[in-house]
């Protein structure tokens, strides 16, 4: 290959490691340095050439101070579940609800030697080097957690900052819990987050993700691991995104894990979302289901790339993939990838993919019982996008994600 | 000069060495010098007699060749490749071959035994040297093409090898050659149009239908076509045709690389049929030797209401890089693509398809089922891709994985690009075993374990093998329980 051309962002980039930063934070910083900002030609960076679009970061964001808890506190607004709040990447216990009415939950400020030391990506390492001051989210082993935890991820600076959340969430053995996580950080700057959920044996989570605002250039990056027997529900909307790359690592690494991957992205403008999943199956008999959803309108380009690994020893596993787009518009696009690798033969693995526009029939027999266009348009849409909430055991999380929907869909139609 | 006289000195040697295993005869005199260089492109292109455009055609793809890198994306792992140490035409024999039957490979003559091919052919498939009998053999088939030509010439179906239609048929040639697949399109491609040795060139005019299938196994120079084979199909407006490749005999060859590249052009109305059987020697048991297949197949369905349909069973090689492409260009035009790729022992393959969608309403169907045996690595790879233009662009793939053994692998990386809302994709991938319950009510039934897979696997593989011409499905599914054998049990 030839040598890339340099990249400005990269230089800015480097400016970021403080001097006194720890051997394995400059290790990071030096695994990204050597790949560099992924292009197009890195295999799975293929339709998201960040190279490409970030040019320039902003500087740096600061831990929150006074000012900015305050910018962040006026868009906190009065919420029903008990939140964890983060300002700038930051962990702000200021802004969060106490906890300690809630038996076996455990807020802390993340330190370097929480995470697991993760080197399957270039953004991932960036983030490893660059991220302070995130939280671990502990549920002890047993506990069941019966009210819904909120994360909130909000901004404090007035301008662009670049911004490097990196938390931890963790349930004991046999624990249950329900959260949802919400992204609102506004439509500047360059975020580059990393999320680890380690779930016990037995343990069972509920996870739902809202991208309400996302960084002009944003990747947020998910690293999970499921023990013997554990099972977790993922759903994320995506909506209003410049330009995401939403990236899953999920190892099922205990005998009988569950996993079920869902998502929507409703997009419009130009916005672009890439959905990366890099599923292994590194234990036999376990089952993972994964799928996807997009509506896509105007010039919106969506991506997914889907890729189920089985080792020689994870026999049978039993796992499905599914990526179905609906086009509103002829200059939207998608591109789909949903890859098997597979090394065990005891298997049952299948994926699909399909892609159309709005059902024609559909829409009239809509339009012939007195619905307007409009309307008949939203009906199948929201069903179509909805259709993915129902794997959620929580039935407040999925009214959360029903609702943002709806808001999405009224205001805006993505076409 | 020093390159010359380089050139010079080492065909001395050559023929010296040549000697030494007793090889006077012309054809041998008539080999390039080993390693690549612009002289051995020139070599070849005076060889052939080749007009000067061909030859600045050659350099041209040389000098780009020369900048390009091999590419390694594919999930197939092999040695470096000494692109200096191969000779480029018309490979020797003097090395390697064996005198008489007597010292072939006795499992190969087992294989040739199973497929009911008789001695004389076992002969010149095994690549035996004093083979009196395939003379003779060769010249039957001779006769026999030539009455074939007839017939063909009659149609005014231009069939003949590539070089002798440079020749013949200049203008054709230099309108289409390099139409499909660019000097420039990859690396494997570009040291083809360098180096290409020979190959069929078909023409049908227009509103003829074929009368025959065209086969490569009539045409018996065949055998020195050698590694870098350049096939160009031209279906003129309104006709069609069907061309076969390969023969269902495992093949003896001493040239470990070959890059062969095969362009389609199907003009308005034109409809092209494309068979492969491919079942070169895919290395010992343990993996040594074998052909590393690295082919550029691509078809234009230039024309409105074109089509082009692929078939390829892939059994043999080592390695197999292999595309077989449809670009739908015309309005209407329609793309096929159906593959059985078995693989056993230590085999890498890497197959699919693209289908690019640029008319309107162009529809594409894609068909690949894979069988990976032994110790083997079978990988789909395939692009459905509607252009912001193609308007209602449909296409629907299924491609089915099925693992025999627990140390093999079976991959499938699919890329699905749709860039228009009234394309309609449809693809669907499933991988597995065969089921204990399928082997149990076979065997309960009086079949051995063997036997009973073989039976289910030609089920798996039925939707493909129906695509293939009558003579050629037969021995294909007798070809799929041949390259099954010892995968069992």
């Amino acid at each position: 290959m030839t040598a890339l051309a340099p990249n400005p962002a990269e230089e800015d980039l480097a400016t970021f490691l403080p001097a006194d930063a720890s051997p394995s934070a400059r290790l990071f910083f030096d695994q990204f340095r050597k790949a560099g900002l992924p292009n197009r030609r890195v295999e799975s960076w293929h339709y998201s050439d960040l190279r490409a679009r970030l040019r320039a970061v902003p500087p740096l964001a600061r831990a929150p101070d006074e000012a900015a808890r305050a910018v962040a506190r006026q868009k906190l607004a009065a919420g029903a579940f008990l939140r964890v709040v983060t300002v700038d990447g930051f962990y702000a216990p200021e802004l969060s609800d106490d906890f300690s009415a809630v038996a076996g939950v455990e807020i802390i400020r993340a330190g370097e030697a929480d995470f697991a030391g993760e080197t399957a990506d270039a953004l991932l390492d960036l983030n490893a080097a660059l991220a302070r001051g995130g939280f671990v989210l502990d549920i002890a082993a047993g506990a069941r957690v019966e009210t819904v935890i909120e994360i909130v991820a909000l901004a404090g600076a007035e301008t662009d900052r670049s911004r490097f959340g990196r938390n931890l969430i963790r349930l004991g053995a046999g624990a249950h819990a329900k959260i949802v996580e919400t992204r609102d950080e506004g439509f500047a700057g360059f975020g580059d987050s990393a999320l680890f959920i380690a779930l016990g044996e037995d343990a069972q989570l509920d996870y739902a993700c809202r991208c309400r605002e996302t960084a002009s250039v944003e990747v947020q990056s998910l690293n999970v691991t499921l023990a013997a027997r554990a099972n977790l529900r993922s759903v994320a909307l995506l909506a209003q995104t410049p330009f995401l790359r939403r990236q899953y690592f999920v190892s099922l690494a205990g005998e009988g894990a569950e996993l079920q991957l869902a998502g929507a992205a409703i997009l419009g403008r130009t916005d672009h979302a890439d959905v990366t999943l890099a599923v292994r199956h590194d234990a036999p008999a376990c089952t993972s289901r994964e799928t996807f959803k997009y509506v896509l309108g105007d010039h919106a380009n969506g991506v997914f790339q889907g890729k189920i690994v089985v080792p020689p020893h994870a026999q049978k596993t039993d796992g499905k993939m599914m990526c179905r787009g609906l086009l509103l518009s002829d200059e939207a696009a998608l591109s789909a990838k949903p890859e098997l690798e597979i090394f065990a033969d005891d298997v049952a693995c299948g994926h699909g993919a399909a892609v159309t526009k709005l059902d024609a029939q559909q829409l009239f027999y809509l339009e012939t019982r007195g619905v307007p266009h409009i309307e008949a348009e939203k009906i199948l849409i929201d069903a179509f996008a909805a259709d993915v909430f129902e794997m959620l055991d929580s039935e407040a999380l999925r009214d959360v994600l029903r609702a943002d929907l709806s808001e999405l869909l009224g205001e805006e139609k993505p076409a | 000069m020093a390159a010359v006289q380089q050139t010079v000195d080492t065909v001395k040697t050559l023929d010296v060495d040549a000697y030494k295993y007793g090889f006077t005869t012309e054809i041998e005199s008539d080999k390039a010098p080993k390693g690549l260089n612009e002289d051995t492109v020139r070599f070849i292109s005076a060889r052939k007699r080749e007009p000067d455009w061909l030859t600045q055609w050659r350099l041209d793809a040389y000098r780009r060749w020369e900048t390009m890198a091999e590419p390694r994306w594919a999930r197939v792992d092999y040695p470096k490749i000494n692109y200096q140490d191969l000779y480029y035409y018309s490979a020797p024999k003097g090395t390697a071959g064996p005198k008489t039957l007597a010292e072939v490979d006795p499992e190969l003559l087992r294989t040739y035994e199973k497929l009911g091919i008789p001695l004389s052919e076992q002969e010149i498939l095994a690549g035996v040297q004093e083979r009196r009998v395939a003379v003779d053999a060769v010249f039957d088939s001779v006769s026999v093409v030539t009455t074939f030509k007839e017939e063909l010439g009659k149609a005014g179906v231009i069939f003949c090898p590539i070089s002798e239609a440079v020749r013949a048929y200049p203008e054709l040639v230099r309108k289409y050659l390099g139409s499909v697949v660019p000097v420039t399109d990859n690396y494997f491609a570009t040291l083809n149009s360098a180096v290409f040795s020979d190959g069929s060139f078909v023409y049908i005019p227009p509103g003829v239908r074929c009368p025959m299938e065209l086969s490569t196994y009539f045409r018996i120079n065949e055998q020195n076509t050698g590694q870098f084979e350049r096939t160009l199909i031209i279906a003129d407006a309104g006709s069609y045709v069907s061309y076969l490749e390969g023969c269902t005999a495992p093949k003896r060859d001493e040239n470990q690389l070959h890059a062969a590249v095969v362009e389609l052009i199907a003009l308005e109305d034109a409809e092209i049929k494309y068979s492969t059987v491919q079942n070169w020697y895919p290395g010992d048991s343990e993996g040594r030797g074998g052909i590393y297949n690295f082919v550029t197949k691509r078809g234009d369905c230039r024309g409105a209401r074109s089509k082009i349909s692929w078939t390829q069973v892939e059994t043999g090689s080592a390695i197999t890089w292999k595309y077989p492409s449809c670009i739908l260009r015309g309005d209407h035009s329609r793309g096929e693509f159906y593959s059985i790729a078995i693989s056993n022992g230590h085999q890498q393959v890497d197959s699919g398809t693209k289908m690019l969608h640029l008319g309107k309403n162009t529809s594409s169907r894609i068909i690949s089922k894979g069988i990976s045996a032994g110790q083997s690595q079978n990988t789909y790879r395939g692009q459905v891709f509607a252009h912001r233009k193609a308007q209602n662009a449909r296409n629907f793939t299924n491609c089915d994985s099925l693992l025999i053994g627990d140390q093999c692998g079976a991959h499938t990386v699919p890329y699905i690009e749709a860039k228009n809302s009234t394309a309609q994709f449809e693809h669907e991938a499933t991988t597995s075993k065969i089921s204990d319950d399928q082997l149990f009510y076979c065997m309960q039934r009086g079949l051995e374990a063997e036997e009973a897979t073989a039976l289910i696997v030609n089920g798996f593989v039925r939707d493909v093998l129906q695509q293939l011409p009558m003579e050629f499905a037969v021995e294909a599914q007798k070809l799929i329980a041949i390259s099954l054998e010892g995968s069992v049990g």
